[in-house]
C-alpha cells in the first residue's frame, strides 16, 4: 500500500525549462526501458526472492522511484 | 511568509531523506543498534518538522487532513507549484 506524500524528496528549483530535456528524462522514468518498468520488476521479483531481508530491500527500492 | 515556509518544508525534507536512508540500511542490517539508533533519532525529528509544518501549512497527506471546515488537502499548493519546495538556491 502506498500514500501520497505532498512534498517533495529532495528540492528542486528549475530554472531554464527545456522541452527537448523533458522528454528524454520523461522516457528515462517511463519509455521502455525506463524506471517504472524497474520499479515493477523489484515488486514481482520481490514474492520469490529467497530471504526477507532481500524482500524488504526490493519492497523499498521497487517503491523508492516514486519517491 | 513564503519563506519561512520553505524553510519548514526544507527541514521534513532533510530529516525524511535521512529516514528513507537508514530504512535501505536497516532492511540488510535489522539487528545493528547503531542504525536503529540513527533511525530513531532521526523519525523523532522527523516527527516533529511535519508537526509543525502541518499544523501551520495543511496537511501532508491525505489521511492527516482535519476536514473540518474545508478539504484543505485540494486548498493547498501541491509540490510542483514552486511557492512550497522550491530548492536548489539553498
Amino acid at each position: 500500500m502506498w500514500q501520497y506524500e505532498k512534498k517533495l524528496q529532495y528540492p528542486v528549483n528549475i530554472k531554464n525549462p527545456n522541452a527537448t530535456l523533458a522528454k528524454v528524462i520523461i522516457s528515462q522514468l517511463g519509455g521502455p526501458d525506463g524506471e517504472i518498468g524497474a520499479s515493477l520488476r523489484y515488486l514481482s521479483q520481490r514474492y520469490t526472492a529467497p530471504c526477507r531481508e532481500v524482500q524488504a530491500i526490493l519492497t523499498d527500492i521497487g517503491t523508492s522511484i516514486y519517491k | 511568509m513564503a519563506d519561512e515556509r520553505q524553510k519548514l518544508m526544507h527541514k521534513v525534507q532533510v530529516c525524511g531523506f535521512a529516514l528513507v536512508e537508514a530504512n535501505l540500511y536497516l532492511d540488510s542490517h535489522p539487528t545493528c543498534q547503531e542504525g536503529l539508533k540513527y533511525f530513531r533519532e532521526h523519525k523523532t525529528e522527523y516527527e516533529k518538522a511535519v508537526a509543525e509544518y502541518e499544523e501551520k501549512y495543511g496537511p501532508l497527506t491525505a489521511a492527516s487532513a482535519e476536514g473540518s471546515r474545508k478539504w484543505e488537502w485540494v486548498t493547498e499548493p501541491f509540490p510542483w507549484e514552486n511557492s512550497v519546495n522550491k530548492g536548489g538556491d539553498r
